[in-house]
């Protein structure tokens, strides 16, 4: 088993803190979501992950070693991000070949495939891709450098509908050959909502959300009816936000409902992750308190 | 295999319920081999994990079986199968809808059989 | 570790660097004086022997080795990309340096003492052959030394160029530029200062050319001591690695 642990990391630059004590726990051949809006930390929390930037306090390890100045510990990592630590003026071909060299193994049969799909010329300058075709590039060494935790920060920037569809593919394809870790982080949720298996939630440099997709949808409800009728109903409820339509309301909970007795007038049903998503992280009035 | 999914239902559910729908429909033969969890996976961008445990409600319902190193195949007598649950289930599906939309509707009891009648000479 | 792969890395990029220098070096003591003779028309006084005499191979080998140590955020990027820690890109970097100082060091005596020496009646070509050549009778232990020597400074030089390089990097753009900017007006200031307070007030400091001549290993006849300035050498090769291995293991990604 290779697990990837984040302990009580903070980090923040003069006297903004950037990332707030997280703590996180990365298994073994799953696919996971981190969600957040711009700004929220992700990137910096990926770059203090993988080793690039010094975490203010606390710790990452993978397998209880801490992947700090560790070779061994830092090769098995990929992290995809939007800035570019390749060479401008080195040809597509030529990063392939060192990148190979130094994480010891490329999977060319995969990278042949999907260089035809997307039909990328490796003989062109890194610094002369487009932003879609820089997107590619870097998701093609992701999925193909043997490594046991693919990480990847909005990994479809720039990218057509065409062009994404067929990355989701290439990924959930490559994942059934080779299961590894993956950790997808992106605000684009709805594209990957059913790809992860378990979701978390950034929030100002905070988690406010780590559980399996499946326990998180099945705490979603929304309340909907008269409105007096769904605000007696959803009192005491960890109400995360609404819509009003005339005298229709709909109240969204997230939580568990107790034994209460839903009016027949009333009715309940689920929402999906980004609404979830967007009443979380735009910390409406209703709820400090979000359930874990 | 039409598959579409909604976003609030949990879709290892509506994995379930898709496979069961295309038994019913015919779109599934008995005895004949379904997509595997990684071609549903990668066809319609869901978690192999989830689509297996779509499957597994298929399985448990006894409607597909794995034959080991060849796939999931549909069972025999799984449409009866289908077609007996659906039965069971009719009555909560449909009539108490029914019958509450027709009391909304001021649609008396001997009108709404009168209107079922009509259905089946269509 | 993976220091034996990012050795490979660092070599094989920075390899071609080396002969881009020479090739410069030719066209700025060969065929640039050339022309210039040329199209002013003193064909008839441009000397060959007089231009190689005067170019000097091993301070453009050091100008690149140097050049080539201080860029080290570039390299870094890709490293870090590719889960390279900062320890054995520094292994690495140090080993990739004195490799190129090997080769870049043997070519340059192979040809002082070889080809311009031969053509120029011995005029000495570089530090050594100024000052140390007559210490030893043997010219074999004369090479040898002189070999030693002038690959010491080249590490000298690299290892300058690794932490000014380093010491940037922890700065951001804007940072590195004002530093580059002020930092040579203010040592300028400095040293106009002290030259002078040395005019003006007869200030003798004497502490400072006693202090060279030791580490030159002057000598008030004949020819210094070699041993000197290669111990002072290695002492101070050794601080330089110390504060390089420090500056590496402080290095970051930058946010832009």
């Amino acid at each position: 088993m290779s697990m990837l642990e984040v302990n009580h990391v903070s980090k923040s630059y003069g006297s903004k803190s950037v990332i707030a004590d997280v703590n996180l726990a990365f298994e073994e051949n799953k696919i996971y979501g981190l969600l957040g809006r711009n700004g929220a930390g992700k990137s910096t929390l990926l770059n203090i992950i993988t080793d690039r930037i010094f975490p203010s306090s606390g710790e990452v390890k993978i397998d209880s070693e801490n992947v700090a100045d560790n070779d061994s510990k830092l090769g098995l990592m990929y992290l995809m991000s939007e800035v570019d630590l390749y060479p401008n003026g080195a040809k597509l071909s030529q990063i392939v070949k060192d990148s190979e060299l130094i994480y010891g193994g490329f999977n060319h049969k995969l990278a042949d495939k999907m260089i035809a799909e997307f039909k990328i010329d490796m003989g062109q300058k890194f610094g002369k891709l487009s932003t879609g075709y820089n997107s590619i590039f870097k998701l093609i060494l992701a999925l193909c450098l043997p490594v046991k935790f693919v990480i990847l920060d909005e990994p479809v920037l720039g990218l057509d509908a065409n062009h994404r569809e067929l990355f989701y593919t290439e990924l959930l394809d490559s994942y059934a050959d080779n299961p590894r870790t993956f950790i997808l982080s992106t605000h684009l949720i709805e594209e990957v909502a059913n790809i992860i298996s378990d979701v978390i939630i950034l929030d100002q440099g905070r988690i406010i959300l780590n559980q399996p997709v499946e326990d998180v949808l099945a705490k979603t409800h929304s309340v909907v009816g008269q409105k007096n009728e769904v605000e007696e109903y959803t009192k005491g409820l960890n109400v995360v936000g609404h819509d009003d339509m005339g005298n229709i309301r709909a109240n969204y909970v997230y939580g568990d409902l107790d034994d209460r007795r839903l009016p027949d007038t009333v009715q309940l049903s689920n929402f999906d992750l980004q609404k979830l998503f967007v009443f979380l992280t735009n910390q409406y009035e209703g709820s400090k308190r979000h359930e874990n | 295999m039409q598959f579409e999914f909604n976003s609030s239902e949990p879709i290892y559910r509506q994995v379930a319920e898709q496979i069961e729908d295309a038994i019913a429909s015919g779109g599934f033969e008995e005895g004949a081999q379904i997509p595997s969890t990684t071609e549903i996976s990668k066809e319609f961008h869901i978690n192999p994990a989830t689509v297996l445990k779509g499957m597994n409600i298929a399985v448990s319902k006894q409607l597909i079986e794995k034959r080991r190193g060849l796939g999931m195949f549909v069972k025999q007598g799984s449409r009866q199968r289908i077609v007996e649950a659906k039965r069971d289930g009719f009555f909560d599906a449909f009539i108490v809808n029914l019958v509450r939309e027709a009391r909304n509707l001021n649609i008396s009891e001997e009108e709404l059989l009168d209107l079922v009648k009509r259905g089946y000479s269509q | 570790m993976k220091t034996k792969q990012v050795i490979k890395y660092l070599f094989k990029k920075q390899l071609p660097l080396i002969g881009v220098v020479y090739l410069t070096l030719i066209a700025l003591i060969i065929i640039l004086p050339f022309l210039l003779s040329v199209i002013s028309g003193t064909l008839s006084s441009f000397s060959i022997v007089d231009q190689l005499r005067g170019g000097s191979v091993s301070a453009v080998f050091g100008f690149y080795i140097f050049v080539i140590s201080t860029l080290s955020y570039e390299n870094f990027k890709f490293l870090i990309q590719n889960g390279v820690s900062r320890s054995t890109f520094f292994e690495a970097q140090l080993s990739v340096n004195g490799l190129l100082i090997l080769i870049g060091n043997t070519f340059n005596l192979l040809y002082g003492y070889l080809f311009l020496s031969p053509i120029t009646d011995n005029a000495p070509f570089n530090l050594f052959t100024r000052v140390y050549d007559t210490y030893f009778s043997n010219p074999f232990v004369n090479g040898v030394l002189n070999f030693v020597m002038s690959a010491l400074m080249l590490v000298v030089g690299s290892l300058l160029g690794m932490v000014i390089g380093n010491f940037l990097t922890l700065f951001s753009k804007v940072a590195q530029r004002l530093i580059l900017i002020i930092a040579p007006i203010t040592g300028g200031v400095v040293l106009l200062f002290i030259f002078k307070a040395m005019i003006d007030y007869r200030f003798r400091m004497s502490w400072v050319v006693n202090f060279a001549k030791l580490v030159l290993g002057y000598q008030s006849s004949g020819a210094y001591n070699p041993f000197a300035l290669i111990i002072s050498l290695i002492i101070f090769g050794a601080i330089l690695i110390a504060i390089t291995r420090l500056l590496f293991a402080r290095k970051q990604l930058k946010r832009d």
